[in-house]
């Protein structure tokens, strides 16, 4: 895993934008970028729909900068974070991909320590090899930390369907890496 | 439940990244505004921009503007006005005003030069033809007791040649027999008649003693002496096609498919009760060739100019001709026009799409094309006016 700490001099290269410096603004992008692209890319499997969504999201967050107020470190990814996945649940939405297959699924949850001895890149590919709509519940739900009165209004689905489908995609999720699990250890 | 992977998910993911796709800087870079990246890029943007809003203006204006103006083909003043309405009621009246309109309008003669068409004696004979087959059904509606031998006299046995070299002169008909100065007056509007594919104009003899038998023949004479107007109209080309385009770089793409164009124009021809009216429709499938530069793309939208070449063939080419004799259709013709003509145009373009699936896009598209004269007959908006603006929708897929 790759961590980028935020940059000491982040306020300063905002405050470069804003004033129309390119540069400054290409240099925020290299920080961001792959961490932006890693959210974008844990809902949406087809590459060229990423890249999409992702220049829009800059251009946005270009426009947008001004708009912007720096609230301490983390503030400005936090930001660019929140415009690019409302983009890209702007997109699931009016692609019809917040739908579920109808699936039944037994959970039996996965050892303890299981997850710590997976490659991160392995557990990104069982997250995005989740069905559509599962996928999404689970990404909005476990890693955005979203309640499911949240994540109802932002799929515009039931909230008993949120809870219903959430509790699916662990199950699906826990299939995949007990799996995992038994490969590693054989 | 404490759920311990799951919260293990959520430390590793929260913090996850992972390659960018790539050329995404580029793309982003290339779209920045103007003032605030390299200005290699922006003379580009704001070249295509400013030519995209040209096309469209330019286009708006040939919309806007009339197509064709109303055009007077025939004004003629012949005094005595031989119309169906005054001619039924007093049939003894009615064949001596006959007989002062042919005099005179023999002498005013020249509507020749109304009908380039046709050769002058060409166009004396038919008229002649036509105002013989009128008078002799006038005169049968005049009386019955006259047997047809003796009231009509054969056109065919009039010596045609020698009468078209005639000096127009003032010649006064014997009654129930050929008008010159009628069939003079007359001309102008049959000869379009005939021109256009309609039937032979001896539809009517003694037994058919209406006009409403011969509509074509009864136009001709209710009309004669009147303000004959024409008035034909083009309406804007509309053209379906179904795409396919190739992307060469992020913005450049080329686009081709199968288009077809329907050409739709509507003519009248005559007096306000009295007139020919009618549709001509003519259809092309074409083969679009054109390179296309999105000036601005996002996932589901694209602006862009297009410039390229188009290849049309017409596979119909037909009018309605509708005959209206005191307002009410008395005859309708479907004739076929003959001719199929490659088209070739040249033209430029500024449109959008709309991704409404995948690969599938929805795009519309206005425009200037110029279209070459493909050196046919067809009398359609591409000869009248060669550059024209033009509107395209369809549905495009990406390769």
């Amino acid at each position: 895993m790759k961590r980028i700490a935020p940059q000491s001099d982040e306020q300063h290269q905002v405050e470069l934008v804003k004033k129309g410096d390119a540069a400054a603004f290409e240099r925020l992008y290299r920080l961001n970028v792959r961490y932006l692209t890693a959210i974008c890319s844990r809902y949406i499997t087809d590459d060229e729909v990423v890249k999409d969504i992702l220049q829009e999201s800059f251009l946005k967050i270009y426009s947008s900068l001004w708009k912007f107020s720096y609230k301490g470190e983390g503030s400005l990814r936090a930001w660019m974070s929140k415009i690019v996945l409302n983009d890209t649940l702007k997109y699931l939405r009016d692609s019809g991909k917040t739908r579920f297959e109808e699936l039944t699924a037994d959970y039996r949850q996965p050892s303890d320590d299981v997850v710590e001895r997976i490659p991160q890149e392995a557990l990104f590919e069982m997250i995005r090899s989740l069905p559509d709509g599962y996928r999404t519940v689970f990404n909005l739900f476990v890693i955005e930390e979203k309640s499911y009165r949240e994540i109802s209004r932002l799929l515009k689905i039931k909230e008993g369907t949120v809870a219903s489908q959430v509790y699916k995609a662990k199950a699906l999720l826990a299939k995949k890496i007990t799996d995992y699990e038994r490969k590693m250890d054989r | 439940m404490k759920e311990r992977w799951i919260d293990d998910i959520k430390v590793e993911m929260q913090e996850f990244e992972s390659d960018s796709p790539k050329g995404l800087w580029e793309s982003i870079e290339g779209r920045l505004p103007a003032s605030k990246v390299a200005p290699t890029h922006s003379w580009w943007g704001w070249a295509v921009a400013a030519g995209a809003l040209a096309v469209a203006g330019a286009s708006a204006f040939l919309f806007f503007r009339p197509i064709s103006p109303q055009e007077v083909i025939s004004v003629e003043k012949a005094e005595p006005v031989v119309a169906l309405n005054d001619v039924l009621p007093d049939p003894s009246e009615q064949i001596v005003r006959l007989q002062e309109a042919v005099e005179l309008v023999a002498v005013s003669q020249p509507k020749e030069a109304q009908m380039p068409e046709k050769s002058a004696a060409s166009q004396k004979t038919e008229a002649l033809r036509e105002t013989t087959a009128v008078q002799e059904a006038e005169t049968a509606q005049e009386t019955e007791t006259v047997p047809e031998t003796e009231t009509v006299q054969e056109p065919e046995s009039l010596p045609w040649e020698e009468f078209s070299q005639e000096p127009r002169v003032a010649r006064k008909a014997p009654q129930n027999k050929v008008s010159v100065g009628l069939a003079a007056s007359g001309a102008a509007s049959f000869s379009q008649t005939a021109l256009i594919g309609g039937g032979p104009l001896f539809g009517v003899g003694l037994d058919a003693v209406s006009w409403e038998d011969s509509p074509k023949l009864g136009l001709a004479v209710v009309n004669q002496g009147k303000d004959i107007e024409s008035e034909l109209r083009h309406k804007v080309p509309v053209r379906l096609t179904l795409g396919l385009s190739y992307a060469i770089t992020d913005r450049l793409s080329v686009v081709s498919g199968l288009s077809h164009t329907l050409l739709l124009s509507e003519y009248k021809e005559g007096t306000q009760q009295n007139y020919k009216s009618g549709e001509q429709r003519v259809e092309y499938v074409g083969v679009p060739i054109n390179l296309k530069y999105d000036f601005y793309s996002s996932t589901r939208l694209d602006v862009y100019a297009s410039a390229g070449l188009t290849l049309d063939k017409c596979i119909k080419a037909n009018r309605t001709d509708d005959y209206f004799l005191s307002g009410e259709n008395r005859l309708k013709e479907v004739i076929s026009l003959g001719e199929h003509p490659f088209q070739l145009s040249a033209g430029a373009a500024f449109g959008a799409e709309y991704r409404i699936y995948d690969s599938l896009w929805l795009f519309g598209e206005c425009g200037l094309a110029y279209f070459f004269n493909e050196r046919s007959s067809l009398e359609i908006l591409y000869k009248e006016r060669p550059l024209n603006a033009t509107f395209n929708l369809g549905i495009r897929v990406a390769l």
